[in-house]
């Protein structure tokens, strides 16, 4: 029978580990993301990264631009795909002074766009810059 | 996914670290909130580079901590009166009980409630009405806290661009834990000795 003392004490060694199975996890996850901020500096260095870094998400592709949706900016896109800041401003002619901070939702409702066809045109972009090839 | 909350990630994704703290402040003191569903897509942001790892943590953590503590604030120093000025002919037993055991398994019940979502807003007003002392509180809570957004985060970043999926999962583990929780709190407070 495990007495009060006893259930303290594997309470606070459970507690413990917890925590120091945190702190690992936390240290890899630093380390991760900041060879991660160093390898950004060049453009798609992304599509190497799974191979130096397996524990990292898989980098993002054409096959992913389907899960573009309306209420994500133009900020994100451009950070995810790993696009040039002005590639979709310019691509799209957009004149927002506050892009890349709005989201397509809103760019399309302020512009009398329609939103669907709007999207399809953000992805088409998307798609055209990752399949060219790049120097 | 609801309209609500794409416009919760709408305003994530325009505010950044400040919408981050409003929404998980918002989320631990207004109930019905999706606050674990915030956690999980800010780790996916962190993954996919948008967010920044260290202070996406420290906001995380900070928020959620001043939103319980403000909950357990307001129970403590209004709580009483509120229940005194409902129950004017005396307090029903079940107050007792419940002070009873939360002063009992403080550290569980508030550690476990923190991964429940909503049932952790009550736990954190019944805290304050027992009352616990406050650097117990805050010591638990605190405890809670990482463990919980460490383990949202650490989900949203591997699953990525797949959260959509996972989140149903998640919010099914979710909805059994909180079903769990309030039963067992329930059949504590209930029970006889």
């Amino acid at each position: 029978m495990t007495t009060k003392s006893d259930s303290k004490k594997y309470w606070w060694l459970f507690l413990g580990a917890l925590i120091l199975v945190i702190i690992f996890l936390f240290c890899l996850f630093k380390k991760n993301n900041s060879t991660l901020a160093s390898l950004n500096q060049k453009p798609f260095n992304r599509y190497k990264i799974n191979y130096h870094l397996p524990l990292h998400p898989r980098p993002l592709t054409i096959n992913d631009t389907g899960m573009i949706q309306y209420w994500m900016t133009f900020d994100y896109l451009n950070k995810i795909f790993n696009l040039p800041t002005n590639y979709l401003q310019t691509t799209l002619g957009i004149n927002d002074r506050r892009y890349p901070v709005i989201t397509i939702s809103h760019y399309s409702r302020e512009n009398h766009l329609g939103l669907d066809i709007l999207v399809l045109q953000i992805k088409a972009a998307i798609v055209n810059y990752l399949s060219t090839p790049k120097p | 996914m609801s309209a609500f909350f794409t416009l919760l990630l709408s305003f994530l994704l325009l505010y950044k670290y400040i919408a981050l703290f409003i929404l998980v402040f918002a989320s631990s003191v207004i109930l019905f909130l999706p606050s674990n569903a915030i956690a999980l897509v800010t780790g996916v942001f962190i993954g996919q580079g948008y967010f920044d790892f260290t202070i996406s943590l420290a906001i995380g953590i900070a928020a959620n901590t001043a939103g319980d503590f403000f909950d357990y604030f307001l129970a403590r120093r209004f709580g009483n009166r509120v229940i005194d000025f409902f129950w004017r002919q005396g307090r029903p037993e079940i107050f007792n009980r419940v002070e009873k055991y939360i002063n009992r398994y403080v550290g569980w019940t508030i550690i476990i409630s923190r991964f429940t979502g909503s049932p952790g807003i009550v736990v954190n007003i019944l805290c304050g009405l027992a009352p616990t002392r406050y650097r117990k509180f805050i010591a638990f809570d605190l405890l809670g806290n990482i463990i919980n957004i460490s383990l949202l985060y650490t989900i949203g970043y591997f699953i990525g661009s797949y959260w959509e999926k996972a989140s149903d999962t998640i919010n099914t583990i979710n909805l059994i834990l909180t079903l769990a929780f309030t039963a067992y709190l329930i059949y504590l407070v209930r029970r006889k000795k």
